[in-house]
């Protein structure tokens, strides 16, 4: 296998790249369903997503090993909660890889009217999509970051500029009389911080393929924490410009808030700009999240959760085994898409992984504070306190944001987590097996 | 710390069965033929085909409490095969549902006590004391001593089974087999009709694990509680079948869907208009030994997880008849702010809520318990011939596909409920944790 190839800037690229993607165009409209309590639910978000980042900083600090969360989890409270996470995170990642996909697809035919009509063409431009950038994984490690790191660049340059130019332009009475008639306040902060959770969703990407990051005890806190900040500065300002330069009424009626408050800062020739980096946010988070669905098999084979031939890699120290099957699969998801009728079920899929990243950072949470509680440390008493507190309001937040989640994501997402109970007791068979042929083999040698 | 000490095991083979019987069949019993008549024999079918699926259930805690005869059950097996943390999230979920789920039946026995005292329908004070003196009535009983409540049980089981067994074989001969067709009168499609009926009934079942969990009061327990299980389930079974036959054969499905108490109509049809109190007293009693089983197990639940040091360790405190008098003092002042709730005019919203998901609490216990079942059957070396093994893990599978559909049936809402309510409990598994590790 290679050396590690992750430094921090890739490591935070990782991390940016992943957690900001075609979402945040979307974000502007769904956060105006709450007025201006949108803001403030994206605000509470910001800072549960930091506590967050800081419990996931933690934890890699502690223990630098592949499939992070799942890593976790399962060194607290054992192998069959650590197959839960891990098979949901997981099945959570090809299905959003799915999700990205189309979204993309739908960005292009902007551009492309013919793909409105030609679902042919559309199904075949996802799947190149998907494997092009699965095969810049397989290509290695390395290859992939490099991607990453370039797209992040580039989707962040634009995003920036609206931010910069258009900060100074803001109407403040637009976002103060923005209000909200509807249900209760509460109700709006907890749906609204909910739903801009789901923005926040990669921020434990650099934890993922610990053994791909140099100096990983170092570098992925940093990236983790860097990362996140990075993509929490972008979402304010950029939702800040977006509410501050529309009137409630336009927000209220465009599809295209970004782009209008492109045209606000810079004139209507900027429109072509903001859509381009639509297209790129979409891509550089299909080579993340395609990285990272290649990791958490190899996590779980190595310890027996998952067939073996998961942790297979090439000479440059691709897990090509887990990369191939992982896009087979959202190939088969965008088959369902595409496939007249079966738009429900996609649908349905991609609704209810919501609930599987909820369920892994609460874990995540626990497992951070069992591990203060139980293991003996030696951090200072003001910071063990310290630590302690961050981890309380990260859980506290992760159970707001349960409640918010709903109950049909939380049905969905459960019955899920049990259809994956069966297939743990026949990897545990599979292992107890081949554990007795061993010392059946012992024991002949002697 | 054991209770042994003080006490010999009580609960011989008789008592265990009732505990089992007498927990599963409730006052829902004397309700359910007349929700179910609609839909004639597929009500029938949805009755077996619920039957069979409990009975695979109880075949599986069967062995389970065969190989692990430990007090907790479920949270045992649990704990035993996935590790302190899953044993905590199923001993505070079954915990929680159980007294929760008896504070719904203490308020389902005030309400069916309604028909005869209207008072109590619309005095809501004094049903909140009819409550409580009921609830605390069974308490008291429960403290007495394990062995004085396995009396209970048995008598209160024997007097509910007794009327349903004098109502089967008298009104057998008057059965009238043409109520029995057409077969699917409802007029739904039959799979439909076939799911609603047995959606109706899945949670009748609920309570043939009773055996497992006071199994250090059992008597000879790896065997004992086997039976008991086993026993009891089929008898549960047996009864609501049969009495499900006898009512849909005597009564006609135009008197059948009018009615509001099948069974007093039924015993009204053999022994004339004097028998109807009788099946009433059979209903209350059913309710009262209900509640004095469930009180008895909610009890058992905080001493088991205790003792493995995830739960107070107070709760493991006994007297010298064995009866874990604080277990049992907490969990009944935490039903009694239940019923409080309840007769609150402002909370019965909160409380209706609260009870929804207590059947998905109850549940996931069972859900993880089939798991479990299966772990060890393929994790643990086995002296079982191929065969048994294939059938073992059969049954083991069916019982949990069985579970996942009650789970289903238990509904969104339920789910959502029962698993914040579990998250709720991870700081406190932490926090438990930590003091067992300083102690």
């Amino acid at each position: 296998m290679s050396q590690p190839s992750l430094g921090i800037g890739r490591a935070t690229s990782l991390v940016t790249g992943n957690i900001i993607g075609a979402g945040i165009f979307m974000l502007p409209a769904s956060l105006a369903a709450y007025g201006n309590i949108g803001l403030l639910g994206l605000l509470v978000t910001t800072g549960g997503a930091l506590c967050l980042a800081f419990v996931f900083a933690r934890l890699a600090h502690d223990l630098p090993i592949i499939g992070g969360p799942y890593a976790y989890s399962r060194r607290a409270f054992g192998d069959f909660i650590g197959f839960q996470m891990a098979w949901m995170y997981w099945v959570g990642t090809w299905a959003s890889v799915a999700a990205i996909t189309i979204a993309f697809v739908n960005h292009l035919s902007v551009f492309w009217p013919t793909l409105h009509d030609n679902i042919a063409l559309t199904f075949i431009i996802s799947l190149s999509t998907v494997w092009l950038f699965t095969f810049i994984n397989l290509i290695s490690i390395r290859f992939a970051s490099t991607v990453q790191l370039i797209t992040t660049i580039l989707k962040i340059l634009p995003l920036a500029a609206i931010i910069l130019f258009g900060l100074p332009k803001i109407h403040w009475d637009y976002i103060f009389t923005y209000n909200y008639d509807g249900h209760s306040f509460w109700w709006a902060l907890s749906s609204s911080s909910a739903l801009t959770l789901f923005s926040f969703i990669g921020l434990e990407s650099a934890t993922i393929p610990a053994e791909d990051v140099k100096d990983p005890q170092r570098t992925i806190p940093i990236a983790t924490i860097l990362g996140t900040l990075l993509a929490a500065l972008i979402y304010l300002g950029t939702m800040l410009v977006v509410f501050g330069l529309l009137s409630p009424e336009q927000m209220a009626t465009s599809t295209t808030p970004f782009v209008d408050a492109g045209s606000h800062i810079f004139g209507a020739s900027a429109d072509p700009i903001v859509t381009t980096s639509i297209i790129l946010c979409c891509l550089g988070t299909l080579t993340g999240w395609i990285l990272i669905q290649g990791q958490m098999p190899v996590a779980m084979a190595r310890d027996g959760l998952f067939p073996a031939f998961f942790d297979q890699h090439n000479k440059t120290g691709s897990p090509y085994l887990a990369l191939i099957v992982s896009s087979v699969l959202v190939s088969l998801l965008l088959f369902l898409n595409y496939e007249a009728g079966l738009v429900e079920q996609f649908n349905t899929i991609v609704f209810f992984t919501t609930f599987t990243v909820i369920l892994t950072y609460l874990y995540s949470a626990t497992a951070e504070l069992y591990l203060l509680a139980t293991q003996p440390s030696q951090m200072s008493r003001p910071k063990l306190i310290r630590a302690v507190i961050i981890t309380l309001i990260s859980f506290a937040y992760m159970m707001f944001i349960a409640f918010g989640a709903g109950q049909k994501a939380a049905f969905l997402g459960m019955l899920f987590v049990f259809s994956g109970f069966p297939f743990y007791v026949l990897m545990k068979r599979d292992h107890f097996r081949k554990k007795t042929a061993d010392s059946v083999e012992q024991q002949e040698d002697k | 710390m054991s209770n042994n000490q003080y006490n010999r095991p009580s609960l011989g083979i008789w008592r265990a069965t009732s505990l089992v019987t007498g927990n599963i069949v409730g006052v829902g019993l004397f309700m359910l033929p007349a929700a179910l008549g609609i839909y004639g024999s597929v009500g029938l079918l949805g009755w077996i085909l619920t039957s069979l699926g409990s009975i695979c259930l109880a075949l599986i805690f069967a062995r389970l409490a065969h190989a692990y005869p430990k007090i907790g059950g479920p949270y045992a097996y649990s704990r035993e095969a996935f590790g302190d943390f899953v044993g905590f999230q199923m001993a505070w979920s079954y915990w929680v549902g159980t007294w929760a789920s008896n504070a719904a039946i203490a308020t389902a026995l005030v309400s069916y006590l309604s028909v005869f005292y209207p008072e109590l329908s619309t005095n809501a004070p004094l049903a909140f004391g009819v409550a409580m003196g009921t609830v605390w009535l069974f308490t008291g009983i429960n403290i007495m001593g394990v062995k004085a409540a396995g009396t209970v049980q048995l008598l209160t089981t024997i007097l509910k089974i007794l009327p349903l067994a004098i109502i089967g074989i008298f009104g057998l001969p008057q059965i009238n087999l043409d109520h029995f067709l057409p077969i699917n009168p409802s007029g739904m499609p039959f799979w439909t009709a076939l799911s609603s009926a047995a959606a109706l009934t899945l949670f009748s079942f609920l309570g043939l694990e009773s055996a497992t969990i006071p199994a250090e009061d059992v008597e000879n327990p790896e065997i004992t509680i086997p039976r008991a299980t086993i026993m009891g389930t089929l008898l549960a079974a047996v009864i609501y079948i049969g009495t499900m036959i006898v009512i849909l054969g005597m009564l006609a499905p135009a008197e059948l869907s009018q009615s509001l108490a099948p069974f007093a109509d039924a015993a009204e049809h053999i022994f004339g208009p004097a028998a109807k109190p009788f099946v009433a007293a059979a209903a209350i009693i059913s309710a009262l030994g209900t509640l004095n089983g469930w009180i008895l197990v909610q009890g058992q639940m905080p001493v088991a997880a205790a003792r493995d040091g995830l739960f107070p360790a107070f709760f493991d405190k006994h007297t010298k008849n064995g009866s874990p008098y604080l277990a049992l003092l907490v969990s009944s002042v935490l039903m009694s702010c239940m019923l409080y709730m309840n007769y609150e005019a402002g909370l019965v919203e909160q409380f209706t809520s609260i009870v929804a998901f207590t059947t998905f609490a109850v549940l996931l216990p069972y859900l993880y318990s089939t798991v479990a079942e299966l772990y060890l059957l393929f994790t643990q070396p086995q002296t079982m011939s191929r065969g048994k093994l294939i059938r073992v893990s059969l049954i083991a599978l069916l019982a949990f596909l069985y579970t996942i559909v009650i789970t289903i049936g238990a509904g969104e809402s339920a789910v959502y409920m029962g698993m914040i309510f579990i998250f709720s409990g991870f700081p406190f598994y932490v926090w438990m944790k930590k003091s067992h590790l300083k102690g």
